[in-house]
């Protein structure tokens, strides 16, 4: 079942900051999968991109750097995951596709 | 309204995936922070961030080495499981653009005219902006064009090499590398531009969380 979700977003921290987007309406929530059908990655694991061969030059990816690291999430992964939640440092945040 | 929401461990709150809000639960109201980020090939990537790590797909590249599931549906007109409550049809609304989101302020820039005006000196909230597309990789990303309170003006250039999208400033005339925002040639040489967070989505799905946005459109 693929719900839609072709927006990429990268989330940290929580702060108090209202909603402002247009109205989000519970009454309008449709929930087509039970809890957790499709599995976040909670505990990702990395390997050196230069390593890597499974990857095709032309592949997407999500891409970040923090502090001088940089991460790649291969769309192909995100698909199937939709969430990853990661950290680097002391910065929580959730790669979500 | 058509988008997907997730839940978290902790509270069950949903959460809004475009928004990053949560609109159910304990945690209703609050509203998670948008970090920079790039949706790009990997050999771009690569090129930018040669010492980049990458998510394991854990089982030898199994993962990745599977159809992406969604590939029909990039190709579709499907909008999503339920139609969208602000249908705006100015552009395709499967048409990819960059969403950014200002003093809680929303505009988006169309992939179709990015491939055509690779780079956009624009102003939006009072604040320069660099938008730079790369139509070889479809990688789209926003900067500010200032630096040291001077505001710049940038223009396409003829690259040191033939791998990157190059730029040059109209001040100093330094070349910089496009999708990192870095001088790499010039005056301005090791400076970097502070990049924005910003979102790449489908119309359809900004238009109908942002229903105000700004649609950049070249003036005629």
């Amino acid at each position: 079942m693929s719900l839609f979700a072709r927006l990429i977003f990268i989330l940290v921290g929580l702060t108090a900051v209202p909603v402002v987007a247009a109205d989000l309406r519970p009454e309008a929530i449709v929930t087509v999968l039970p809890k957790d059908a499709i599995p976040a990655i909670l505990s990702p694991t990395f390997e050196e991109g230069q390593k890597v061969s499974w990857l095709g030059p032309r592949d997407r990816v999500v891409g970040i750097e923090i502090g001088g690291d940089s991460r790649a999430y291969p769309v192909a992964i995100l698909s199937r995951h939709e969430i990853v939640n990661d950290k680097i440092g002391v910065l929580p945040f959730a790669v979500t596709w | 309204m058509t988008s997907l929401l997730y839940g978290d461990h902790q509270s069950d709150s949903l959460w809004s995936h475009l928004v990053g809000a949560a609109v159910t639960g304990p945690m209703k109201g609050q509203k998670l922070n948008v970090l920079e980020s790039m949706l790009t090939e990997w050999q771009t990537w690569k090129r930018l961030h040669p010492d980049t790590k990458v998510l394991s797909s854990g089982r030898g590249g199994f993962l990745a080495s599977l159809r992406d599931p969604y590939e029909s549906y990039y190709r579709s007109t499907d909008t999503g499981i339920i139609p969208p409550r602000v249908l705006d049809k100015r552009i395709y609304p499967k048409e990819y653009v960059l969403g950014l989101v200002m003093n809680d302020k929303a505009k988006a820039y169309p992939f179709s005219i990015l491939s055509r005006r690779p780079v956009l000196n624009d102003n939006f909230q009072g604040v320069p902006l660099l938008i730079v597309f790369d139509s070889e990789s479809a990688t789209g990303v926003i900067f500010k064009r200032r630096l040291e309170g001077k505001d710049l003006i940038f223009k396409k250039t003829t690259g040191l090499d033939k791998t990157g999208l190059f730029l040059a400033d109209d001040a100093t005339k330094s070349v910089w590398d496009g999708l990192s925002g870095r001088g790499v040639q010039g005056p301005l040489k090791s400076e970097k531009l502070e990049p924005l967070a910003m979102t790449p989505s489908f119309w359809f799905g900004w238009v109908d969380h942002y229903p105000n946005t700004e649609l950049f459109a070249l003036s005629k």
